[in-house]
């Protein structure tokens, strides 16, 4: 190790890149804002859910002269929908399901392609192509086409349900990245180092092969999870996804359909919201990609 | 080239063959009696047991997918309408299949104009203003889901234009062209995002090599160094992402069409899984898949075309 790098990791680094990446962090302001959102919706909108859960809107019936209210009267910033509903409430409890929806269903698919991935490229030969074989099948289907079959199955699809086709749709995009890396790594020096030390194969690829993985991982989560998101609103579009009542934003588009053309506001902001989540971990995704990128340099 | 070709159709074979096995295993899961779908509630169950012996639900599984794969690979016979009495699904994927391959070839044209286009202007203005706002509307573009934009288009600009807000006409080829622009705007515009975010690396990626500094000490024109010389060699990447687009476009259709009311395929495996008709929801799911794997391949072998170096079997 040179002076010059002392004290500094490469991922220190890296992340030295990506605070500078202005965009990078207006998309981790985004992540944060949808965050608070997500975790503490009580403090954005008042409270309604007495007694009834979260998704319990009995509370938010009003007066027929708050029915299909368009945004700025008195209590609803963003109108009311078209069962007298605050638009705005729902949003806000709406980004607790897509945040959750985003980040389970890839922690599902981090799960399986990891385990599969690395085993394809440490092992090599006959398990590495049967996996890859396996890999390239899943590619074979167009993924939203793929969920729709999954949830098919499914008499009253749930959250869980959602978690699951994500995985199984995802996993394979994270299992090809994971082998490349094992496979570029399996050769390198530290690995040899470690396997002369005579620590055994599940040792060296946990311990010193995976976290070497981590740059990339972390880049395809980030933008996985925005992709999530924007099949979750898909699926609850097609009327597949997640049933009412719930204020998934996709859903609340679709059930607002007959309104879209004379009262807006139904169809506009629960899409904006949709938009500007996907759009901050989109851009969180790119500047960690920029950064976690050995060909650009300080 | 042909030892190439042989190789991605061979390799190919055990990948179809699974995608078989995984759809047939999905229509084994739907929940449902498919006689007592097709003859209603009231139907006995004599006669009940009767069609679903008829018509082999009653085999094991495997029998069912031995038969399966044989009238799938001798006539593609997928099956018939637990629902549409009567109707095959060959016939009713047909039709719809139709209009949804015109809504991807429509709005392949519009994503390729616009993508190409934007990301060769970024890329020959980069960092100008020019290339932060069109690398900006593309990022946001990659963000918006699609039926958002068929959304607001329906809103906004089909008053304006005149335009038909939603359903298929195809009495002639003008209202056809009318009942598909919005949506094939809707779905073109956010797939020219990727593609012109590619184009603008690729080309960056070209522009600063040696031989386009010669180009340009020649005296060639401005226009015929991007052009001609320069365009062609980041041709390779436009390719793939291309490509991928279109799979990304058939998809994108299925939204489209809930969105805008065309009854495209997307639009009836939706409906019929809302009528559990399992015959058509795995029907229209492996055609996609077919078509999907398909053009990976077209998209996989013009790469070993334009690129001696992919097809060398040494790699």
């Amino acid at each position: 190790m040179t002076a010059t790098n002392r004290g500094r990791s490469p991922t220190q680094m890296a992340f030295k890149r990506l605070r500078r990446n202005r965009l990078a962090m207006l998309g981790a302001l985004v992540v944060m804002m949808v965050t608070v959102l997500a975790f503490f919706p009580s403090w954005l909108v008042p409270s309604h859910a007495d007694g009834a859960g979260p998704y319990g809107f009995a509370e938010q019936f009003r007066g027929a002269h708050e029915y299909q209210q368009p945004p700025g009267i008195p209590g609803h910033p963003l109108g009311t929908d078209e069962l007298g509903r605050d638009v705005w409430t729902r949003i806000v409890y709406g980004a607790g399901i897509s945040l959750r929806v985003g980040l389970v269903g890839t922690l599902v698919a981090l799960f399986i392609g990891l385990i599969l991935g690395s085993i394809a490229g440490f092992r090599g030969g006959r398990i590495d192509t049967l996996i890859s074989r396996l890999t390239d099948t899943f590619f074979a289907f167009p993924s939203l086409l793929l969920m729709i079959g999954i949830l098919a199955v499914f008499e009253k699809p749930n959250e869980i349900v959602i978690f699951a086709a994500l995985g199984v749709v995802g996993w394979p995009g994270v299992a090809r990245i994971v082998r490349g890396q094992v496979i570029s790594l399996r050769g390198s020096e530290f690995v040899l180092g470690a396997r002369a030390l005579g620590q055994s194969d599940t040792r060296i690829l946990i311990g010193h092969v995976l976290p070497n993985c981590l740059g990339p991982v972390v880049v395809v989560s980030t933008l996985m999870i925005a992709g999530n998101i924007l099949a979750e609103a898909g699926l609850s579009f097609l009327g597949i996804g997640l049933p009412p009542p719930s204020p998934s934003w996709g859903r609340m588009l679709v059930d607002s359909k007959e309104y879209w053309v004379d009262m807006p506001w139904m169809g506009i902001f629960p899409g904006l919201s949709i938009m500007i989540t996907v759009l901050g971990f989109n851009l969180l995704g790119d500047g960690l990609r920029d950064a976690f990128d050995p060909k650009m340099k300080d | 080239m042909v030892s190439y070709t042989l190789r991605r159709l061979l390799e190919a074979i055990p990948v179809i063959l699974l995608v078989t096995l995984i759809v047939f295993l999905l229509n084994a899961a739907i929940p449902g009696n498919p006689g007592r779908i097709r003859l209603g509630q009231r139907a006995d169950p004599a006669s009940v047991d009767a069609y679903n012996e008829a018509r082999g639900y009653n085999d094991p599984l495997p029998v069912q997918y031995g038969r399966y794969l044989w009238r799938l690979f001798t006539d593609f016979d997928l099956g018939e309408s637990d629902v549409k009495a009567g109707k095959s699904v060959n016939e009713i994927l047909e039709e719809a299949f139709g209009v949804t391959i015109r809504l991807a070839i429509f709005s392949m044209f519009i994503a390729l104009v616009v993508g190409i286009g934007a990301g060769i202007l970024s890329a020959v203005r980069s960092r100008t203003w020019i290339d932060y706002c069109s690398m900006l509307v593309a990022i946001m573009g990659v963000s918006m889901p699609v039926f958002w934009l068929g959304i607001l288009m329906i809103i906004y600009v089909a008053p304006v234009l005149g335009l038909p807000r939603t359903g298929f006409d195809d009495t002639d080829a003008y209202t056809m062209f009318r009942s598909l622009i919005l949506p094939a705007a809707a779905l073109g515009l956010l797939s020219s995002a990727t593609i012109a975010r590619l184009c603008r690396s690729a080309m960056l990626d070209v522009l600063t090599q040696d031989y386009i500094r010669t180009a340009r000490s020649k005296g060639l024109g401005e226009a015929v160094v991007v052009l001609k010389h320069a365009l062609k060699n980041a041709a390779i990447p436009i390719v793939t992402v291309v490509g991928n687009s279109f799979g990304y476009l058939l998809v994108g259709a299925v939204l489209t069409e809930t969105v805008f009311a065309l009854p495209g395929l997307g639009r009836e495996v939706v409906e019929a899984i809302k009528q559990r008709d399992r015959e058509l929801i795995t029907g229209g799911i492996l055609l996609m898949s077919f078509v999907f794997v398909g053009v990976n391949l077209l998209v996989d072998l013009s790469y070993a075309w334009f690129d001696p170096r992919v097809r060398d079997d040494r790699n």
